[in-house]
C-alpha cells in the first residue's frame, strides 16, 4: 500500500527543473575530477569488432584526457579538451593535431564530445516531461544553445531516482535526423558516494549494423588530478 | 575495494613496451644507374617507456633495419643506402621536476608548427615524407626545457648535431671528432670534417588565444641541418577549427638563401670544371641580408563517414627559379651523384623513408585523402604533391586491410608525371618534370606491419 501510494506520488509529481535535471545528469556522467578506466568496443558492418582500452582523466573547468592502451596499433595515442578545444597527440607524427569535437571517436559510434564532454547544462536548454511509456522517468527534450556541441537535438530520459542517470539517448541533427541512440545501463556504485551506469551502448542510426559500446571498468573521483596534465605541450611525455 | 581495484587498473606500469615489426618490398621501372629494381626493407622496432619515479621517465624508440637491394641498374652493386642500419629515433630521459616544469635531455622529435606534409618553421628534425608523414619519429639530440600550462608554454632547446655516425649511431656531436675516418685515412673518402661547431639553439611560446593554437617559434642555427652560419630565424604558427575543418598555416622568416646555383658552364662537364678548379656549384645567397621565407597554409576535413581530405600549399622561398632548375635538372640527370651530394649535405635522413623530396621549386601543392572502413578494415587513401610551377605530379594511391587489430598490409604505387614540357628539361628526346628526376620511375610497394 505504502509502495504503491509512493509510486503514484512519483509518477505524478511535478517535473523538476531542467538546470536541476541537468546538472545531476552532468554530475554522473562528469564527476568535476575523476580517474577512470574504460573499453569501448566498436561492432562493424561485417559483424566484426575492434576493443580499444584507454585511460581517462578530467579535471575541472571542461579539461579531459585519455591515453590509449590497446590495442598496439593505437598504444600512445593521446586526447586532450580543454573547453571547445580537442587535440589527438599522434606518436607516428611526434605531435599533436586539432580535432574536431564532432569527429568520430576512434572511428566508433562515439564522437570525441560523448566521451570528453558531458557539459549539458551549459549547453542545451529544454523541457522536462512526462513519458507514459518509460514512467520511471524524466524525459528531457534538449536544443543546443552552443554551435560547438556534436548535436543539435537530444532526447533524453533520466531516472527520476536517483535522479540524473540516464537510461536513453537519442541524438538529433538540426534537419530533425537521428544520427545516433545510446541505450545507459548496469547502473554500479564506483565508491565515494559515485554511481553511474557502467556499461553505454551507442547506436549509428545512419549505418544501423553498427554500434559501439563502452564499458566504465573504474572511476575514481577522490583521485587527485593536477592542472599540469591538461596541457598541450604534456601530451606524448 | 573500489579503491584497489582502481590502483591495480590505473597505475602507471613501470615498464610499458609497443613496436612492431615491418616489411617493406618494393619494384621499380628504374632510369638512372644505381637504383635497384627490388628492394626489401625489414623493420624491428621497439618502443619502451620505463617510469621508476613520478619525478623521471626514459624514452627509447628504436628500429633494427635490414635492407637488400637487387636488379640494380649500372655496375655499381653495393649501395650504401641500402646496408642494414640502426635507426634512434627517440632516446631519452623526461624529468617532470616540477607539475608545470619539465627537462629532457635525449634524442626527441619536437615538432611545434602545425603543417602535415613542411614543417617551414622545423630547424631541428630530419625531412620527412610529404606523402606520408608518419613514417618519420626521428628527432635531434638536445636538451630541452619547458614551462607548459593550459594557454600557455614556454620551450627552449639547444641541439647538436651527430658529426659522426656508425650504422645510424652517433659517436661525436656538435664537433667533428680530432681524428679522421679509416676510409679517409686509406684515400676512399674524402674528409668532410670542419672546426666549426654545429648546432641550433631554438625556442618557442605558445598560446591558445580563444580557440586559436599559436607558436612563436626563434631559431639560431650554424651549420646544422644546412649550409646556414650563425642564422637567426622567425616563425609562426597557427591552428583553429572551424566545426568539422581545420585550418592552419605556418611560416619562416630569415635573411638570405642556402640554394645552390649550379655553373651553367659545368652543367655538363663538371668533371672538367672541377680539373679547373671552378666550382660547379655555389651558394651564393648563404649571406645574403635580403629576406626570405618559407610558408605553408592549409585545412583538413573530416567527413561524417570518417573520411578526411587534406589541402596544403607550400611556398619555399628556397626554390630554383626556372634557370636554375633547368640546370640543377640536367645536372640530376647527366651527372647524379655530383647534384645528390651537392643537394643533400650531410644532414641525418632518420628512418628510411618511402619517398625523399628535395624540394627544388618554390610552390608545391599537396593534396591527401582517405576514406577509412571502406569495407571491414579497408581504407583507401591518396597523395598528390603537385609542383605549381611544371604542374610535376607525385601521385601516390593506397590501399590499406587490417585483418587483424595487430596486422596492417598496405600496397601503394608512387606514380611521377613529368607535368608541363615547357616547364622542364628535355634530355635525350625524352622530357623530364621535378618528380620524374629521380632515379626511379613508377613504383610499387607492399607493406605488411604486424604491431605488438
Amino acid at each position: 500500500m505504502t509502495t504503491s501510494l509512493l509510486l503514484a506520488l512519483m509518477l505524478t509529481a511535478e517535473p523538476p527543473a531542467l538546470k536541476e535535471v541537468l546538472t545531476k545528469y552532468d554530475a554522473v556522467m562528469a564527476p568535476a575530477t575523476f580517474k577512470a578506466t574504460a573499453t569501448m568496443t566498436a561492432h562493424r558492418d561485417d559483424g566484426t569488432t575492434r576493443g580499444y582500452k584507454m585511460n581517462i582523466l578530467k579535471g575541472a573547468d571542461d579539461k579531459s584526457r585519455i591515453w590509449f592502451q590497446e590495442p598496439a596499433a593505437v598504444r600512445g595515442q593521446e586526447m586532450l579538451r580543454n573547453g571547445e578545444n580537442f587535440w589527438v597527440y599522434m606518436p607516428n607524427l611526434k605531435r599533436a593535431l586539432r580535432l574536431a569535437s564532432r569527429d568520430n571517436f576512434q572511428g566508433g559510434d562515439f564522437n570525441n564530445a560523448d566521451v570528453l564532454r558531458a557539459s549539458y547544462a551549459a549547453d542545451y536548454q529544454g523541457t522536462v516531461k512526462e513519458d507514459a511509456a518509460k514512467p520511471e522517468t524524466w524525459l528531457l527534450e534538449l536544443k543546443s544553445t552552443n554551435p560547438d556541441t556534436s548535436y543539435d537535438s537530444i532526447k533524453l530520459w533520466v531516472l527520476k531516482s536517483p535522479l540524473g542517470i540516464p537510461v536513453r539517448g537519442e541524438y538529433f541533427t538540426s534537419s530533425g535526423k537521428m544520427l545516433r541512440s545510446a541505450e545507459f545501463s548496469d547502473v554500479k556504485d564506483f565508491g565515494n558516494g559515485h554511481k553511474r551506469p557502467s556499461h553505454v551502448v551507442m547506436r549509428n542510426e545512419i549505418a544501423t549494423q553498427r554500434f559501439s559500446e563502452m564499458h566504465w571498468d573504474a572511476v575514481d573521483t577522490a583521485a587527485p588530478v593536477g592542472d599540469g596534465k591538461f596541457s598541450l605541450s604534456d601530451l606524448g611525455h | 575495494m573500489h579503491a584497489l581495484v582502481l590502483l591495480l587498473l590505473t597505475q602507471t606500469p613501470l615498464v610499458a613496451t609497443t613496436g612492431y615489426v615491418d616489411s617493406r618490398t618494393t619494384g621499380a621501372w628504374t632510369q638512372l644507374d644505381g637504383a635497384p629494381g627490388v628492394t626489401e626493407l625489414g623493420e624491428a622496432n621497439v618502443q619502451v617507456k620505463l617510469t621508476p619515479d613520478e619525478k623521471v621517465k626514459f624514452y627509447a624508440d628504436v628500429s633494427l633495419f635490414w635492407q637488400g637491394a637487387w636488379a640494380i641498374q649500372g655496375g655499381d652493386k653495393d649501395l650504401a643506402n641500402y646496408r642494414p642500419s640502426i635507426v634512434v629515433s627517440e632516446l631519452y630521459a623526461d624529468l617532470p621536476l616540477q607539475e608545470h616544469f619539465r627537462v629532457l635531455v635525449g634524442k626527441k622529435r619536437i615538432v611545434w608548427g602545425s603543417g602535415l606534409s613542411f614543417n617551414p618553421t622545423d630547424a631541428l628534425n630530419p625531412p620527412k615524407d610529404p606523402t606520408d608523414p608518419t613514417f618519420q619519429r626521428a628527432g635531434a639530440w638536445l636538451a630541452e626545457t619547458e614551462w607548459g600550462f593550459e594557454k600557455v608554454a614556454l620551450s627552449l632547446v639547444a641541439a647538436g648535431r651527430a658529426t659522426r655516425t656508425y650504422a645510424g649511431l652517433p659517436t661525436a656531436l656538435v664537433v667533428y671528432p680530432d681524428h679522421p675516418t679509416a676510409e679517409v685515412v686509406r684515400g676512399i673518402a674524402t674528409d668532410d670534417r670542419d672546426e666549426e661547431a654545429h648546432f641550433a639553439l631554438t625556442g618557442r611560446l605558445y598560446l591558445l588565444l580563444g580557440d586559436l593554437d599559436v607558436n612563436l617559434i626563434y631559431s639560431y642555427t650554424n651549420l646544422y641541418n644546412d649550409a646556414f652560419r650563425a642564422k637567426s630565424r622567425v616563425g609562426l604558427s597557427l591552428s583553429r577549427v572551424f566545426g568539422n575543418l581545420e585550418v592552419h598555416a605556418e611560416g619562416s622568416l630569415y635573411q638570405g638563401s642556402a640554394r645552390i646555383a649550379v655553373n651553367g658552364d659545368c652543367v655538363s662537364a663538371p668533371v672538367m670544371c672541377a680539373l679547373k678548379g671552378i666550382p660547379v656549384v655555389t651558394r651564393p645567397d648563404l649571406d645574403a641580408t635580403w629576406f626570405n621565407s618559407q610558408a605553408l597554409v592549409g585545412a583538413r576535413y573530416q567527413f561524417d563517414d570518417s573520411s578526411t581530405l587534406a589541402v596544403e600549399y607550400y611556398f619555399n622561398g628556397e626554390g630554383q627559379d626556372f634557370t636554375g632548375y633547368r640546370r640543377l635538372a640536367t645536372l640530376s640527370l647527366q651527372n647524379p651523384a655530383v647534384a645528390q651530394q651537392a643537394l643533400g649535405g650531410a644532414t641525418d635522413p632518420g628512418t628510411p623513408q618511402k619517398f625523399t623530396l628535395n624540394a627544388i621549386r618554390r610552390h608545391y601543392l599537396v593534396i591527401q585523402g582517405s576514406k577509412p572502413q571502406l569495407w571491414d578494415d579497408w581504407t583507401i587513401s591518396g597523395s598528390a604533391l603537385i609542383g605549381l610551377e611544371d604542374l610535376s605530379v607525385q601521385l601516390v594511391p593506397q590501399v590499406s586491410w587490417m585483418p587483424k587489430e595487430w596486422l596492417q598490409l598496405t600496397l601503394a604505387a608512387y606514380l611521377p608525371i613529368a607535368g608541363l614540357e615547357s616547364e622542364g628539361v628535355t634530355l635525350n628526346d625524352k622530357h623530364y618534370g621535378q618528380f620524374t628526376l629521380s632515379p626511379f620511375e613508377t613504383r610499387v610497394l607492399f607493406q605488411a606491419r604486424a604491431f605488438f
